[in-house]
């Protein structure tokens, strides 16, 4: 059973100089399952999605991507610290879509998508452009192909960012606030695409701060707070009757802040 | 003693000769330089503690004292530690040395103007450290400092006339020759000058090209 997971996080944890910014994380996340990552700002989101890829060296605690150990492995009762190279080779089976849109300015929204398929996975030129210009089309951006990205809107390069790390095969896709460096009025292009994502059945961790979204798409909420997910379960059930006290807090200051009509969560 | 343009025109054929020796030493060193400061500059990134301490003195050694004098320690110094050193590679060897300094903290500098959440999404794409530097860095770094490195360019190829001092037979180096035998130092070192000129204003004209190829993909 274990091997299936997608993901398996067991007692993650990572400081900086003094502060705890993920202590003893612990997430299981199944093969097409859309997990929903929420928690005030500072309680260590970003952290623990920069740890799953290793761009932060945990301090302690076991990654499994597909069954694979990552970063560390467990040979008996040794543990040893994967090379970078090694690293490097597992990195593309997780898809890490960051706030900021960060495309590589000097290249074609195209290129952007087909050079790390030829870098880092070895495929030949014509696979690698086959597949981004599929999935520019899935992601409605095919009359976009040869713009460079400071000719596209915020929305758009979000987009070609995804489309950059689905064309990597992952087994799983890592989304940190995709939406909230995005002008108001281009978020909705943005969640379309990953409720699309979701019906198509990847699988999915998203830490978003759209609590509708999560209430909707998500099969699953995760809440995090000061480094810890104090509380997990299905998404309806954590929204509509939450447990702990300060998820609470957080929905309620959540919800009451947001600008539009709250969303139809029942 | 009046100018006599004729007289001009008529040295220009050994003067357009020896400018070869510049244009061919020129390339060289700026090959050199763009490669090893490239070099360097990753190197530098790395950020190696006393790697870089050494650097920082050998960069204050080569920016504070006069690139004439440079020359003059490899062409005579280095030779007597060993280094048997023809004029011109001794004269490449100091201008290029020079100018790798040069185009090292060129390159730093458009370092710190690169996104680094790019440089994290590389990474997190798996691609290795090399291919981030080829793929990733080295081409948006090499179109912002073009302007520079153009700059430098003229620079170098103005500098070649320096090796005249160390027996190079250069342009410069032809032209005092012609001119001890002629008594006319006025013409020949004018025409040596436009030598100079033009071959700066080419440089600077494939320049003015180069930086409109690339604005297009410019961010
Ligand atoms: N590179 C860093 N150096 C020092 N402290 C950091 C660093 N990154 C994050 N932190 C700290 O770790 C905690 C969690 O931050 P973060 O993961 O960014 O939270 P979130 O994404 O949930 O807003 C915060 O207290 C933050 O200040
Ligand atoms: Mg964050």
């Amino acid at each position: 059973m274990t091997a299936t997971l997608a993901l398996k996080v067991e007692g993650l944890t990572k400081q900086f100089r003094g502060t705890t910014a993920l202590d003893s994380v612990y997430l299981e996340i199944q093969p097409g399952e859309i997990v929903a990552l929420i928690g005030p700002s500072g309680c260590g989101k970003s952290t623990f999605l920069r740890c799953l890829t290793w761009l932060e060296q945990p301090d302690d605690g076991f990654i499994e991507v597909a069954g694979q150990p990552f970063g560390r492995e467990r040979i008996g009762a040794v543990v040893r610290r994967q090379s970078g190279r090694e690293i490097d080779r597992i990195r593309p089976r997780i898809g890490l879509v960051f706030q900021q849109l960060n495309l590589w300015p000097h290249l074609t929204a195209l290129e952007n998508i087909v050079r790390p398929q030829i870098v880092v996975l070895k495929r030949p030129r014509e696979e690698a452009t086959r597949r981004a210009r599929d999935l520019l089309a899935r992601l409605g951006l095919a009359d976009r192909a040869e713009r460079y990205p400071h000719s596209l809107s915020g929305g758009q390069k979000q987009r070609v960012a995804i489309a950059r790390a689905l064309a990597m095969d992952p087994a799983l896709m890592l989304f940190d606030e995709p939406t909230s460096a995005l002008d108001p009025e281009l978020v909705g292009e943005v969640l379309a695409v990953l409720r699309q994502l979701a019906e198509a059945g990847t699988t999915m961790l998203v830490v978003t701060h759209e609590i509708g979204f999560a209430a909707n798409v998500a099969d699953r909420i995760a809440f995090m707070d000061h480094g810890r997910i104090v509380e997990e379960g299905p998404a309806r059930q954590l929204i509509d009757a939450p447990r702990d006290p300060r998820l609470k807090g957080f929905l309620d200051l959540v919800l009451s802040h947001r600008d539009g009509p709250a969303p139809p969560l029942a | 003693m009046k100018f006599n343009f004729e007289y001009l025109l008529s040295v220009m054929p050994r003067l357009i000769d020896a400018s070869l020796v510049n244009i061919r030493l020129a390339l060289i060193i700026m090959a050199l330089s763009v490669l090893l400061g490239t070099g360097l500059t990753i190197l530098r990134a790395a950020k190696l503690p006393v790697v870089n301490e050494v650097i920082a003195v050998v960069i204050s050694f080569v920016r504070g004292t006069p690139l004439l004098i440079q020359i003059f320690i490899a062409y005579y110094v280095l030779p007597s530690v060993g280094l048997d050193m023809r004029p011109e590679v001794a004269g490449v060897a100091a201008i290029a040395f020079n100018s790798m300094i040069f185009v090292s903290e060129t390159l730093r500098g458009g370092l710190a103007t690169i996104d680094p959440g790019q440089i994290e999404a590389s990474t997190a794409l798996g691609l290795p450290p090399r291919a981030i530097w080829y793929k990733v860095v080295l081409p948006q770094l090499f179109r912002r400092v073009i302007p520079v490195l153009i700059n430098e360019a003229t620079i170098v190829v103005k500098g070649t006339a320096l090796l005249s001092v160390i027996t190079v037979v250069e342009v410069l180096r032809t032209a005092q020759q012609i001119s001890a035998a002629s008594y006319r130092p006025f013409e020949t070192l004018l025409g040596a000058a436009l030598i100079f000129l033009v071959m700066n204003l080419v440089i600077s004209l494939v320049g003015k090209f180069a930086e409109a190829r690339y604005a297009v993909s410019r961010a």
